[in-house]
C-alpha cells in the first residue's frame, strides 16, 4: 500500500518497500573528530575491536526475539565503520545470522570515509555489503580546510569507480553545503564532480552549526538558494529529490532511510543508536546512552526510554515523517493505518500551507513544495 | 507609661545614606534585638526589599531606651519607605511622630531625597534631628556636610550629630537627643479616644491588621470600634505593640502606638488615614484626613499564557490586600488578550509588583509600556481621563490633550551641569530655579511632564553624572501639551499594544525608531511582514521583515526521530510565548521596546 515515488515504481515486487523491519548499527570510531559532526564518536584504541564485537553480539542476541519479522535492510553508520576490518563485519553477520531472519535481506549499507583504499572496499564487498555510502563532504581543499576538515582528498573522486569495481550495486556519496566561506561556485563545483564519478545516490546535507566550536553556517537565505540549485543540477544530471536532503537514480532510494520516513521498525545496536517497535497499539522508541565503555561494560544495560506513545499520538510523528518525503502523503493509505485521516491532523493550517505554496494537495495526496520543503519545520511545528 | 516618657519618631534619609543600618542599631542598643538575633536591617522584612536595599512597606517597632538622666523611655520608632516613588507612605509614617531624625550621608552630603523629607518633615510640624552618618568611612567630610545642612536646610551646626550606624560611634548621643528634644505627645488621654490609622496589611491568619497611632484617650482591647470616616463598628479582638515582634497588650493609652486587630478581611474598610473611636463613647469629630494615594504610571499587564488569566487575578487581588495603592482593572488587547490594566505609584512600585508576581506567584508576564494618566477635551465637551494610550480618542475628535507635570529637585555637582541641562530641556523642562552650593554643587528646580520621567529619566541622570545627581519630584498638577497618538500597523493592522503617546515635534523621530526597533525585534515568517508607524491615517515610517526562506533540519540519522521531535518542540514552545496580531508572531520583548526607543 505503501508507494514510495514513481521512480521507486520498477524497484521491485511491492513487498521491497518499507515499512518493515530494519538494522542500524553504529560504530563510534573516528581517526579525526572533524568539527561539523554531532554524531557520537571517539578516536579508535587497541583493544575495542574485539570487545565491540562481543558487546554488539551480546546486545543483539537479547534483541534477536524481539524482533516483529525478517530484517531487510541493515545499516552501519558511524563514526567510521570501515574502520574496523572487513573480518570484523563477516563475524558479525555470522553471528547476527543466528539471531535475527537475514534471508529476505534487500540491502546492507556501509558508511566509509574517503580516505578508504581499494582493498578495503573490495574487503567490504566480501564481507556482505551491497551498498556503499561514501562520506565526501567537498571534493575541494579549501572547503574542506573551511569545514575543519585535516585530512587530504586528492583521492575522493576515484573512491566511487573502485566500489563499482570491488561490485557494490548501489554506491552513494554525501555533500555538505550551506557553511562559511564557502561560493555558490564551490557548492556547483561539487555538484558537477559529484555527477562525474557517477553516484547513483547523492545526500545533499545543509551544515548545522554546533553551539560553541566549528564552521558557522552561511546566511540561510543564500543556503536556501543552493538549496534550489542543488536540486536544478541534480535533477538535470538524472537524479530525483525523494526527501528533502536526499537524491536517487531511478532504483536507488536508500531503503533503510525510506524506512525511518515511513515509520518502520528497526533496531539499533552500539552506543547512541536508536530503535522503534510498534507493539500492541503502542509506538515506542528507546536510544543507548553516547558511552562506549558504558555499552563494552554492559551493553544491554545502557538503554534509555524515549517515548512510549499510543497509537493516538504517533500520527502526528507519522505525518512529519512521511511528509519528509517527495511524493507526500497519500490521505487514504495514512488513514488505513493511522486510524487518522492528515488533513485532519493539519486543520486549518492545510489551507494556510496551500496559500503559502508551502504545502500541495489533491484528493489522496498531500505533499511538500520545494518552498514548503525549506520551510518544513514551519509545517512540522504544526502538526505536533 | 505615661505619655512625658514617650517619643515617637521616624528615620528619613536619601536612599542609600545608612537609614536601615541606623535602625537596626538604635534596636540593638535599645536592647529589642540581641546583636546575636540580628540578622542587618531587620525592619526590611520582605525579600525583594532586602535584596534591593530598599524599604516600601512602613514598619515600626516599641523600644525601651533608659536615658543618661536615669529614666526609662518608650521610644517608638515608625519605619518609612525610602524612595521617590512612595513619598506619600513617608508623610503617613511623619503624621504619626512628633520628631524625626534626618540622616546624610557623610561623604554624599545633601541629596534631593534628603530636602523632599526634610520638607515632609517640617510640613508637619516635627523636630527634626540632623544626623551626619558614616563618619567611619574613607572620604567622609562631615564639615562640609555641615555647611550644607547650614546652608541648604537652615540646621544650626551645632544641633548635628555625627554617628557611624555601622560601628555604633554616636548613637547613644542620638539616643538621648531623641528623649531630650523630640517633644511628649501632645492629645488629652481622658478624652475619648481617636486613633489615627498609619497602615494596614492583610495577614493570612487573623485578616487586616492595622498600625495605629492613640492621640486622645485609651483603646482598651475588647472595644466595640468605630470607624469614623467608613461608619462601620467592629469588635477588636487583638491589641498590640511591635517590639519588635508583635505582642499583645491589653490597652494603648494617648501618644502611644501599635496594632489592631478586628476581623476585617477587605483592607479597603479600614483604609490608612481612617479614625478611630469607641463606639460607646465617640469622639465628635475624626483627626484630619490623608488623601488618597494616587496611581501615577499605569501599563497593561497580561499572562505569557492566556489560560493564566484567572491566576493573575487572583495574585493582583491578593497583592492589593496589601498595597491599597495598587489599582487594576481587566483590560482586552486584540494583540495581548485578556489582562489587566494596572495603576502604580511609580515605575519602582510597578517593578516590585511585577516582580512578586512573577516570583511568589510564578506567572509569565507581558507587560506594555508604562504611561501616565492622559487628559483629554473631547469635541462634546467632556473631559476623558486615557490610561492606555490605545484609547485616546483619534486627532478629529479631540480638541485638546492634558499631561501630568512634576516639579523636580536635583542636586548635582555643576561639572555634569551642561549635560544634565541638556537631557531636562530635551525632556521639556521648563526651569524654576537653579543654586548654587558653597561646594561647587547646584540645586536644580523643574517642572517637567511625569511622562518624561517615569521611564530612563533617572538612568539618564546618573550616567550624565556619573552617579553624582539625585532626583526627587511631586506632582503639580495637569497641563496643555502638543501631543499625538502614534500607532504601529504590522500589515495594515494597528497593534492596540504597541501605541504610544508622544509630543507632536518629536513623533516622527520615535515614530522612525519604533518602526526600526520593530523591524530588529519581529522574527521573520513564512510572508513579508511590513511594520508602519502612523499618526491618524498618516504613515511616518515604513520597515519590512523579508519573508522567511529556510527552516529545515536535515538528516533523520540512524532513526533519530526523537532529537528532531525535541528541536521541532522547542521551536513551538518558543512561539507560544509570542503574541499574535492577526497571523503575525510578535515576541513579548516587542511590548516594552517601545521605551527602548532613544527620546
Amino acid at each position: 500500500m505503501w508507494r514510495a515515488t514513481s521512480v521507486e515504481a520498477g524497484a521491485g515486487s511491492l513487498r521491497a518497500l518499507p515499512p518493515f523491519f530494519s538494522l542500524y548499527i553504529h560504530v563510534p570510531l573516528c581517526r579525526s573528530l572533524c568539527p561539523y559532526c554531532h554524531f557520537y564518536r571517539i578516536p579508535p584504541r587497541p583493544g575495542d575491536e574485539e570487545r565491540y564485537l562481543k558487546a554488539l553480539c551480546l546486545e543483539a542476541s537479547a534483541l534477536g526475539p524481539k524482533a516483529p519479522g525478517p530484517v531487510r535492510t541493515i545499516y552501519v553508520g558511524g563514526g567510521t565503520p570501515s574502520l574496523l576490518p572487513s573480518s570484523f563485519y563477516i563475524r558479525l553477520f555470522s553471528n547476527l545470522r543466528d539471531l535475527f531472519v537475514l534471508e529476505d535481506l534487500k540491502e546492507t549499507t556501509v558508511e566509509v570515509d574517503a580516505r578508504i583504499t581499494k582493498d578495503e572496499l573490495f574487503g567490504l564487498a566480501d564481507a556482505g555489503f551491497d551498498r556503499v555510502s561514501i562520506g565526501i563532504k567537498s571534493f575541494q581543499k579549501d572547503s574542506l580546510k573551511k569545514l575543519g576538515v585535516r585530512h587530504d582528498n586528492e583521492k575522493s573522486p576515484a573512491v566511487a569507480g573502485w566500489a563499482r569495481d570491488a561490485g557494490f550495486s548501489s554506491v552513494g556519496i554525501d555533500l555538505l553545503y550551506g557553511f562559511e566561506g564557502q561560493k555558490m561556485r564551490d557548492l556547483i563545483t561539487d555538484l558537477e564532480t559529484g555527477l562525474a564519478v557517477k553516484p547513483d545516490h547523492i545526500s545533499m546535507y545543509a551544515l548545522q552549526e554546533c553551539e560553541e566550536q566549528g564552521p558557522r553556517e552561511l546566511d540561510p537565505d543564500i543556503t536556501a538558494q543552493m538549496f534550489r540549485e542543488s536540486r536544478r543540477v541534480l535533477t538535470a544530471g538524472g537524479f530525483c529529490q525523494y526527501e528533502i536532503c536526499n537524491f536517487a537514480r531511478p532504483g536507488h532510494i536508500s531503503l533503510q532511510n525510506l524506512n525511518y520516513w515511513m515509520d518502520g521498525d528497526y533496531f539499533g545496536l552500539g552506543p547512541s543508536s536508536h530503535s522503534a517497535l510498534t507493539l500492541g497499539g503502542s509506538r515506542r522508541r528507546w536510544a543507548n546512552k553516547n558511552d562506549l565503555d558504558a555499552y563494552l561494560n554492559n551493553p544491554v544495560n545502557v538503554r534509555e526510554e524515549l517515548s512510549v506513545e499510543d497509537s493516538k499520538e504517533s500520527p502526528a510523528e507519522a505525518l512529519i515523517l512521511a511528509l519528509r518525503l517527495a511524493s507526500g502523503v497519500d490521505s487514504e493509505a495514512f488513514a488505513l493505518r493511522y486510524g487518522t485521516d492528515p488533513r485532519k491532523l493539519l486543520g486549518s493550517s492545510l489551507a494556510e500551507f496551500r496559500d503559502l505554496g508551502l504545502l500541495r494537495s489533491s484528493s489522496r495526496k498531500i505533499r511538500l513544495t520545494t518552498r514548503g520543503m525549506l520551510l518544513s519545520n514551519e509545517v512540522f511545528e504544526r502538526i505536533l | 507609661m505615661g505619655k512625658n516618657r514617650i517619643r515617637n519618631f521616624s528615620i528619613i534619609a536619601h536612599i542609600d545614606h545608612g537609614k536601615s543600618t541606623l535602625a537596626d542599631r538604635i534596636l540593638e542598643l535599645t536592647g529589642a534585638v540581641s546583636k546575636r538575633d540580628m540578622t542587618t536591617q531587620i525592619l526590611d522584612s520582605m525579600d525583594i526589599e532586602r535584596e534591593r536595599g530598599i524599604t516600601i512597606k512602613a514598619q515600626t517597632a516599641r523600644l525601651s531606651y533608659q536615658a543618661s538622666d536615669g529614666e526609662t523611655y518608650q521610644l517608638n520608632l515608625i519605619d518609612t519607605p525610602g524612595h521617590v516613588d512612595f513619598s506619600y507612605e513617608v508623610s503617613r509614617s511623619l503624621s504619626a511622630c512628633e520628631g524625626a531624625i534626618l540622616v546624610v550621608d557623610a561623604s554624599q552630603g545633601v541629596e534631593a531625597q534628603t530636602i523632599a523629607n526634610a520638607y515632609l518633615a517640617v510640613e508637619q510640624d516635627l523636630v527634626i534631628i540632623p544626623v551626619i552618618n558614616k563618619i567611619d568611612l574613607p572620604g567622609a567630610d562631615p564639615d562640609r556636610v555641615r555647611n550644607e545642612l547650614k546652608s541648604v536646610l537652615g540646621f544650626d551646626p551645632e544641633e548635628v550629630i555625627e554617628v557611624s550606624a555601622k560601628e555604633g560611634t554616636g548613637v547613644p548621643q542620638l539616643l538621648d537627643a531623641i528623649v531630650r528634644r523630640i517633644p511628649t505627645p501632645s492629645g488629652d488621654p481622658d478624652a475619648p479616644v481617636r486613633g489615627f490609622i498609619i497602615d494596614s496589611w492583610y495577614d493570612n491568619y487573623v485578616g487586616v491588621v492595622s498600625l495605629v497611632r492613640i492621640f486622645d484617650g485609651t483603646l482598651e482591647n475588647r472595644s466595640r470600634l468605630r470607624l469614623m470616616g467608613h461608619g462601620g463598628e467592629y469588635d477588636l479582638s487583638e491589641l498590640g505593640i511591635f517590639s519588635p515582634v508583635a505582642t499583645p497588650v491589653s490597652c494603648l493609652f494617648a501618644g502611644e502606638v501599635g496594632y489592631l486587630v478586628t476581623g476585617i478581611k477587605d483592607i479597603q474598610v479600614m483604609k490608612v488615614g481612617e479614625t478611630v473611636t469607641i463606639a460607646s463613647r465617640p469622639a465628635k469629630e475624626p483627626l484630619p484626613g490623608f488623601r488618597t494615594a494616587r496611581p501615577m504610571v499605569f501599563a497593561g499587564l497580561y499572562p505569557a499564557a492566556s489560560e493564566d488569566f484567572s491566576r493573575l487575578r487572583d495574585a493582583l487581588e491578593k497583592l492589593k490586600l496589601n498595597d491599597s495603592s495598587l489599582v487594576f482593572d481587566p483590560e482586552t488587547s486584540e494583540a495581548l488578550g485578556f489582562g489587566f490594566r494596572c495603576g502604580f505609584l511609580g515605575m519602582l512600585h510597578m517593578e516590585v509588583v511585577q516582580e512578586r508576581l512573577e516570583r511568589h506567584f510564578e506567572l509569565d508576564l507581558v507587560t506594555t509600556a508604562p504611561t501616565v494618566v492622559y487628559r483629554a477635551l473631547a469635541r462634546d465637551d467632556q473631559w476623558v481621563d486615557v490610561d492606555n494610550p490605545a484609547m485616546m480618542p483619534g486627532a478629529g475628535d479631540v480638541v485638546e490633550v492634558e499631561e501630568p507635570y512634576v516639579r523636580s529637585t536635583i542636586m548635582l555637582p555643576d561639572l555634569y551641569l551642561g549635560g544634565v541641562l541638556g537631557l531636562l530641556t530635551e525632556r521639556r523642562g521648563v526651569q524654576r530655579s537653579m543654586n548654587y552650593l558653597e561646594d561647587r554643587r547646584v540645586i536644580l528646580e523643574y517642572d517637567l511632564p511625569l511622562a518624561e520621567v517615569i521611564y530612563d529619566f533617572y538612568d539618564k541622570l546618573k550616567t550624565l553624572s556619573r552617579g553624582y545627581a539625585s532626583l526627587d519630584y511631586e506632582p503639580l498638577g495637569y497641563r496643555s501639551g502638543d501631543l499625538v497618538k502614534l500607532e504601529l500597523l504590522v500589515n495594515g493592522e494597528p497593534v492596540d499594544a504597541l501605541s504610544v503617546i508622544v509630543p507632536k515635534e518629536k513623533a516622527y523621530y520615535r515614530g522612525r525608531d519604533l518602526a526600526s526597533k520593530m523591524k530588529e525585534l519581529i522574527p521573520r515568517q513564512m510572508f513579508e511582514v511590513v511594520i508602519q508607524a502612523a499618526i491618524g491615517n498618516r504613515v511616518i515610517a515604513r520597515e519590512s521583515v523579508k519573508a522567511l526562506r529556510k527552516n529545515v533540519l536535515a538528516k533523520c540519522y540512524g532513526g533519530d526521530v526523537t532529537r528532531k521531535r525535541k528541536l521541532l518542540e522547542k521551536q513551538k514552545e518558543g512561539k507560544k510565548r509570542m503574541k499574535s496580531v492577526g497571523r503575525i508572531q510578535i515576541p513579548q520583548d516587542a511590548f516594552m521596546a517601545i521605551l527602548e526607543v532613544e527620546k
